[in-house]
Order: C-alpha cells, then structure tokens, then sequence
C-alpha cells in the first residue's frame, strides 16, 4: 500500500505524516517500513529545508528507480491506493 | 508552557526516541520529531508521537541489538564471536566434567585445546593472504586425509573415524570437515565439489551420521544461494552419504563425558542440563553475527551455523560428541578452525545511504513552532 502510494507520486518528495494519513497506515508501522525500504535500497530520503523561518526542515521520501520497479511489479496494490488527497503531499 | 501538556509529553518523548535510535538511525527519530513539530493540533501530535514512538521504538531496540551482536561500528567481527562462544562453551564443559568427576586430563585437554584453536584464529588474519590460492589444493587435500582415516583410522564397532596421536584419540573428521565445507561455501569450483564427493564419500565408510548430517545441511543452505550444477552435485553427494549412515547400523556405545552429556546433564541437575545447552547453544553466536548483514557474509554464516546445528542436533539424537560442552579436544579445534573461514568484518559493513544535513538546526522546542503546513514548495 505504502509502495503503491509512492509509486502514484512518482519523482515527488512525501512526508512521513501524510503517507500515514493518505494511506490509512499507523505511523508507527510506517516509518520502520519506510527504514526497511531504504535499507534495501528502494526509497530514499531527503531533508528539505523549511519554507520559512522558525519551521523545522522535513525529512521527505521517494521511491529509487529500484522502488519504482518493485512497486511496478504489483500492479493491483498500486491501483487499490489510488487517491485524489494523493495530491495534496505532491511538491 | 505546562511541563505535562500534550505538547510537551509529546516533545518529551521523541527527545527518548532519539536517544534510544541508534547513530544509523538517527535521522529517523529527528524525522518524527520535525514531523510531529508540523502538527498543529496538541493532542494529535501527542497520538502521532506515542504510536510511531512505540512502531520505531522496537525497531531501535532491534537494531541496536544487531550492532551489538555484529559489533559491526567497533570494527569486531563473526570470527570474534566465534573466539567468545567457544571459550563460554568450553568453560561451561570444562565445569560440567569437573562437577561430573571427570579425570583431570579432560579437562586438560579441552583447555589446551582451545588455547592451540584461540592461537589458529588469531593468526588467521596473517594466513589468509598466505593460503588464499591454495583452497582446492586445501580441500583436496583435507577430503584425501578423511578417506584415509575411514581407511587406515581406528575403528570401534564398526566405525573407524579415529587416529592416535600419542595418547590421545582425534577425529579427523572433527576437525577438517567443518573447516573444508567453510572453505567450499566460499569456493564452490569443481575442485570443491570433487573434494566434496570424496569427503562424502568418507563419511559413509566412516558411518558417522554427525558429520554426514552437517556436510548434507551446509549444502542445503549453499543451495539457497548457488543453484547451479556444482552445489547441485555436491548436495546429491552428501544426501546420499547422510542416507547410507543412517541405513547403517549405529552400534557405538556413548563414550563417557563425550556423548551423551547434553541429555545426561539434565539428569545431573536441571540448572546443569541448562548451562550445557546454553553452551551448546552459543556455539551458534557466529550465526547470529552474521544475520543481517550482507549476502556473502549472511552466506557463510548460515554455512557455519548449518554444521554446528546439525552436529549438535546429532548429538542430541545420538551417541555423537557434544561439540566443545563434552570432552573432546577434535570439536574445539575443528570449531575454532571452521571459524577462521568466517567473513572478515569488511564483509559485515553495510553501506548506510547518506542524508543531507538539515539546513537549519532543528528546534529544541516544539510547543514554540507555529502553525503546520502539509506540504513544500
């Protein structure tokens, strides 16, 4: 699920907390899925700096071209988690 | 701000959670915390904390453990582990024999010998650039003496595993053929499978289960990895020599304080039969070491650990030495030796993806941000 929703954001950085949000996923199952995802080379991680001042940077995720095959190669689960808020986490 | 407000708890604990992460995961629990900054609501950046607080929590703890085990950050290595479990294993035996009233030469000899196999491993380092291109030679060579011994060895009750060393009686097979399957785990060439099918084949006319056992597991473990025709043939090999030992009638009487002791120490004293199999049970350490880390190294590992398990197994099924808890100096040097094969810590480093640092440092306080805002520009 998790996957299929970065696949859908292709070449966009999401947040953590929307990804939680947007794919109905606990954060607390999320993020150390999001670990094992760049453990293994399929997501990677950016910080972004704060669009203004006094915001903290945010730590952002995209899948890797590895990532985008993988969650390719599932094609159902990519369709299942088809959003419209999906677009609300694009950058 | 209230000490025990939403925000504060929620700041308070991320502040833990960063602290528990360990250095690899450090960005992760910063991420949550700037995370959870952008949350506008008190309560819900409370729930968001606490729920990926204790999800990442048990992952830390995880892996802080792994890096404990693998000591992947101190430069320590499989082989280090290996050091560690025989001389836990050995001490333990080492008591058992004396509580068990053994003569004082066992325990002897189990002492000296993991002195003689600690000195093999330590000097390992300086071998291997020595021996590097020398393994089918070195396999060819250890599959030949095992032949030999089934040969010429000492036999008793139909099984001639034995040589005599002075007065003392060594099992070769002990002490090459767990060594010899680490060296073919790594070389998998047609001289290995040569050497296999002659150790195999060895084992059969020794009619040791044991070790016909592990050379059958090591194979079954390569050929996760190596589906080709080499490890196919040398699986068949050792299938075939596991299934003639166990066609054979297995009439050896258990030899005192060698065999047997992982199921007479528990009649000894419970607290006895658990150190024991404690014991047994950390010769399995390397393994552990080894679990995570990458495909060559997770390789080898399992290699080690598939022949330990099996002999250990056997000598709980059967009247086979208990590796390195009973009597018996073959065990303790064939484990220390077999070790020497163990990936070098070069091989256990992951490459960590590198993050950019953050622009600005992070706040120290989160009750003072202001509004969130869900996405960047």
């Amino acid at each position: 699920m998790v996957l299929a929703t970065l696949l859908e954001n292709t070449g966009a950085w999401s947040y953590g907390y929307d990804l939680a949000k947007i794919t109905g996923v606990k954060s607390g199952t999320l993020y150390p899925l999001l670990i094992r995802l760049e453990e293994r080379g399929l997501l990677e991680t950016e910080w972004q700096p704060p669009a203004a001042l006094g915001r903290p940077p945010r730590h952002t995720y995209r899948l890797t071209p590895a990532g985008i095959e993988a969650a390719k190669s599932n094609p159902v689960g990519a369709a299942k988690t088809t959003r419209p808020s999906l677009r609300a986490v694009r950058t | 701000m209230s000490l025990w407000n939403s925000r504060s708890i929620a700041d308070r604990l991320l502040r833990c959670l960063v602290g528990l992460a360990p250095e690899r995961m450090r960005d992760w629990a910063e991420a949550v915390r700037a995370e959870a900054a952008t949350i506008d609501d008190d309560r819900e950046a409370l729930h968001f904390a606490a729920e990926t607080g204790a999800g990442l929590a048990l992952t830390f703890l995880w892996a802080r453990l792994v890096d404990a085990l693998a000591l992947q950050h101190d430069g320590a290595e499989p082989r280090l582990a290996a050091a560690f479990a025989a001389t836990v294993a050995v001490s333990i035996g080492v008591a058992h024999l004396y509580v068990a009233g053994a003569p004082f030469s066992m325990i002897v000899v189990n002492i000296a010998s993991l002195v003689i196999g600690l000195a093999m491993l330590a000097g390992v380092t300086r071998w291997h650039l020595l021996f590097r291109d020398i393994h089918d030679p070195s396999m060819v060579i250890m599959a030949s003496l095992l032949v030999l011994t089934s040969m010429f060895g000492i036999a008793s009750h139909g099984a001639a595993r034995w040589v005599a060393v002075g007065s003392l009686m060594v099992q070769p097979s002990l002490i090459l053929l767990p060594a010899l399957l680490m060296i073919y785990a790594r070389n998998t060439t047609q001289a290995g499978v040569a050497a296999i099918i002659t150790a195999a084949a060895a084992m059969a006319l020794q009619s040791d289960r044991a070790m016909a056992g592990a050379m059958f597991a090591v194979m079954a473990v390569l050929w996760i990895w190596h589906r080709n025709r080499q490890v196919a043939v040398a699986l068949a090999a050792s299938g075939t020599s596991f299934l003639i030992t166990l066609a054979r009638t297995d009439s050896l009487p258990p030899a005192r304080f060698t065999e047997g002791i992982l199921i007479s120490s528990w009649q000894s004293h419970p607290l006895i039969g658990i150190a024991v199999a404690v014991g047994a049970a950390t010769l399995l350490l390397p393994c552990a070491v080894s679990w995570g880390s990458r495909n060559i190294a997770l390789e080898r590992g399992a290699a080690f650990g598939a022949i330990w398990l099996a002999i250990i197994l056997a000598a709980i099924c059967g009247n086979h030495p208990a590796p390195l808890v009973g009597y018996g100096g073959s065990a303790i040097i064939g484990y220390l030796l077999s070790a020497c094969m163990l990936p070098p810590k070069q091989l256990l480093h992951r490459k960590l993806p590198t993050h950019p640092k953050p622009v600005q440092a992070r706040p120290t306080n989160l009750a003072r941000l202001s509004p969130r805002r869900t996405s960047c520009a």
